[in-house]
């Protein structure tokens, strides 16, 4: 076999346009379930049964079904509905909300972690409700669970060529064209693979930053 | 000050507090005078823990009444719906009182001088300056001064001590409540957070509750001793009275108990 590297030199731009694609889909999907995975947790938490109890339903039916199928329904059934984030919106809407629902569990291991001791100081110095939150708790739950938020999202990244069944040109989707017209799959896929790597070194190092945080801190 | 004579700083009407079967104060009544200092003694499980968190608000009442400067904090759920009070009552009547715990409760991801001032900013509104400026100069008088960015950890269990001091007092109460504040320090270290609390009692006028086993920092710190078991008062009295010549058979054990003074 030989290798064609003037074919690998003439793709490349294309698999790096598909691998911001991937990046965006990965940052965003990661942003907004940090901030639904705070929503459920809280909504989890109420002392109303009316809120804990179908936030558990809603979680639970969420995290049983496959992301797969989650992108397919919301690709097809949101503009029905007269909702249009596009082919890449949609991506990462169905990311953040499946990833938040892992999160949401996350982050109730992080709340529970605080000690009882750190409410009944917050409730001494006269806190707010929200300040004892925002301050006090969660700040310290965070923390906790840094790693694992890590983790969450090098699991997000890896799970993005999934976007490409919903028409998301992300880089496996990219490549994927690319080879079918010039049979050149072992160029593309060895540059998809380097791109990768390339892109979870840094993650990597992120989730070591953020465990060696974890010890200074939690 | 607006506290017509009279007014006692605390007051205690028929409290009483259950956990499950355990009765653990039972239609307690007693009142404590403004800039009292008294310490609490009692054995372990007698409820002088429960009784300092009954007023900080941390546990609720299940019967009578608590007030602080004659404005009720806690109400138990025999008061009639007309006298029990909102949750903003609550925490405005709540800033005149400070509490340092056995285990020192510090957030661990501030620096010392960031737990101090998190209160005054956020609940006293003070601006960042004037907290940090107020900060230091409590640190300082703990003896702190140099340790302001140092997160909790890097600290040895007295130095915490002594920034959970400075952080309850930062809030200006004008009553304090100290549960144990020693029992959690390694020996050595006992003596620099009792000396922290001798030159407040020194310096200030407040009212404080002292629960604690140090026999004789009590007799130096408190005007009044209240020996108490199974949530009700054994005796209570000046300190020479009840340390010196107990009149219960009760407090004398205890006394005997905790060693020679
Ligand atoms: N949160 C709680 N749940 C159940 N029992 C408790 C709780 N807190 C205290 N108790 C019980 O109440 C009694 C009094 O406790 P406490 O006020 O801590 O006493 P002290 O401080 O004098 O040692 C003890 O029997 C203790 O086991
Ligand atoms: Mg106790």
């Amino acid at each position: 076999m030989r290798v064609d590297l003037d074919y690998a030199v003439r793709v490349l731009p294309t698999l790096l346009r598909g691998a911001v694609t991937t990046l965006q889909a990965t940052l965003g999907g990661m942003a907004l379930a940090l901030v639904l995975g705070l929503a459920f947790v809280l909504l989890l938490r109420s002392q109303n049964k009316w809120v804990s109890r179908p936030t558990r339903a809603v979680l639970e039916f969420v995290r049983g079904t496959p992301l797969l199928i989650q992108l397919f329904f919301l690709f097809y059934v949101l503009p029905e509905w007269g909702i249009r984030l596009g082919a890449l919106g949609t991506g990462i809407f169905a990311l953040g909300l499946h990833y938040s629902t892992y999160i949401a569990e996350v982050y109730r291991a992080g709340i529970e972690s605080v000690p009882k001791g750190q409410w009944e100081a917050s409730t001494a110095l006269s806190f707010s409700r929200v300040d004892t939150w925002r301050r006090v708790v969660l700040p310290q739950a965070v923390i906790t669970v840094l790693p694992m938020l890590g983790n969450y999202l090098v699991a997000m990244f890896k799970d993005t060529p999934l976007l490409a069944t919903i028409t998301v040109i992300e880089m496996l989707g990219a490549g994927l064209s690319a080879a079918a017209s010039s049979y050149r799959y072992f160029e593309v896929f060895t540059l998809i693979g380097l791109i990768f790597l390339a892109m979870s070194l840094p993650a990597g190092a992120l989730v070591r930053w953020l465990e060696a945080f974890n010890k200074r801190y939690a | 000050m607006t506290d017509s004579a009279g007014v006692p700083a605390i007051r205690f009407t028929g409290c009483s507090k259950r956990f499950g079967e355990t009765v653990v104060l039972d239609d307690f009544t007693w009142d404590v005078p403004v800039g009292r200092r008294v310490a609490i003694l009692g054995p372990s499980g007698s409820g002088k823990t429960t009784l300092l968190r009954l007023v900080m608000t941390i546990e609720r009442l299940d019967a009578g009444v608590i007030e602080v400067f004659g404005r009720p904090i806690a109400t138990g759920r025999d008061v009639p719906s007309s006298r029990q009070i909102s949750e903003r009552q609550v925490r405005e009547v709540r800033r005149d009182v400070g509490m340092v715990f056995q285990q020192f409760n510090l957030f661990p991801h501030m620096s010392a001088l960031q737990n101090v001032t998190e209160a005054p900013i956020r609940v006293l509104g003070k601006s960042k300056e004037e907290a940090a400026e107020h900060g230091r100069e409590l640190l300082r008088q703990v003896g702190l001064q140099g340790k302001e960015d140092a997160p909790p950890r890097q600290l040895s269990g007295g130095q915490q001590q002594r920034v959970a001091i400075a952080r309850a007092l930062a809030m200006e109460p004008r009553i304090m409540l100290f549960d144990e504040v020693t029992s959690a320090l390694d020996p050595e270290l006992v003596g620099e957070v009792l000396e922290v609390i001798r030159q407040l009692a020194e310096h200030s006028s407040m009212t404080m509750l002292l629960v604690t086993h140090e026999i004789g920092f009590a007799r130096d710190v408190a005007d009044e001793v209240l020996f108490m078991e199974h949530g009700r008062v054994v005796e209570s009295g000046p300190p020479e009275q009840v340390l010196g010549s107990p009149r219960e058979e009760r407090t004398r054990s205890f006394l005997r108990a905790v060693g020679p003074h």
